[in-house]
């Protein structure tokens, strides 16, 4: 009996308790628009004579919003032009179309301030065209034109 | 002899939870936002891993389990049901093996006995949704516990 209750005396030192704790993670996020150029557009002249990223390739442009954001894409303008060119009656036009989930409306080429409302996405892509036509044609060089977009 | 037995019986009582498998919390984790938008981790630029030590003075060797994590708290618009949790850790010292990528999954590790250091560990956790992430605070919460 005194055996017996030796054992059970001792049995609680070689018990080891259980432990636990609670690991926590917290961030916090700010409702933020970036926008950022994947891959500039290439210029090229269509057959009816116009300058255009339809005869050469699109920009692409990458967007990441969180929380609900405007994203507001404007006509083109030039950046440079070759000496010899000449503006007549010019027409500026932008289309775009949304890809990997930028689940936004496609964009057919228009010469005006158009707006998109998006909300929370992830990093998606957006192609985008442009062109510039003038009644006074091309003359031979390099053009640049640039699309000014904004995200707020 | 009697009064010995009892002595002995007080003594085990109190120091058992001692000689025990013991966490003891260090810092707590921050999430960051992934590159691409879709993974709220801390172990993405801008986050930091949480930390806790882990003491085994017990005779025998003890299991550490760590269960996958829990969203404990989240924004209005952000879509809970299209998200995933995943939890990754690794030791250092006597512990430098461990080493657990992230995983939905409960893992555990042994702990050898007699650990006289505290040894210490790293945590991740890892939010992922591919429709992204609303504004707002998040927080995960990982359950550790020891036991041998």
């Amino acid at each position: 009996m005194r055996g017996l209750r030796f054992c059970l005396l001792l049995a609680p030192l070689w018990i080891s308790p259980a432990s636990a704790a609670d690991v926590t993670f917290s961030g916090t996020l700010t409702g933020i628009c970036a926008l950022a150029l994947s891959t500039p557009g290439t210029l090229g002249l269509t057959a009816g004579g116009v300058v255009s990223s339809t005869a050469g390739l699109p920009a692409v442009l990458s967007i990441l919003s969180i929380g609900t954001n405007t994203l507001t894409v404007n006509p083109p303008v030039w950046v440079s032009t070759p000496g010899g060119y000449t503006a007549g009656t010019e027409v500026a036009e932008v289309a775009y179309s949304g890809l990997s989930g930028l689940g936004i409306a496609n964009q057919a080429f228009t010469s005006s301030v158009t707006t998109r409302s998006i909300s929370t996405l992830p990093l998606s892509l957006l192609t985008m065209n442009a062109q510039i036509s003038n009644s006074l044609g091309f003359a031979a060089g390099a053009y640049q034109m640039k699309v000014v977009v904004t995200c707020s | 002899m009697q009064l010995r037995l009892l002595l002995a019986a007080v003594l085990a009582t109190a120091v058992s939870p001692v000689l025990g498998c013991t966490l003891s919390l260090g810092t707590a984790g921050t999430l960051a936002l992934s590159s691409d938008g879709t993974r709220l981790e801390s172990s993405v630029a801008g986050g930091v891993a949480a930390t806790f030590t882990v003491v085994n003075l017990s005779l025998g060797t003890a299991t550490v389990t760590v269960s996958p994590p829990q969203l404990v708290a989240y924004p209005a618009g952000f879509g809970v049901g299209s998200a995933s949790l995943a939890v990754a850790y690794s030791g250092s010292g006597v512990l430098g093996s461990v080493n657990q990528g992230y995983t939905g999954s409960t893992t555990q590790f042994s702990v050898p006995g007699l650990l006289s250091l505290a040894v210490l560990m790293n945590v991740n956790n890892r939010i992922s949704n591919t429709a992204g992430f609303a504004a707002g605070t998040y927080q995960t919460r990982t359950v550790v516990t020891c036991s041998g």
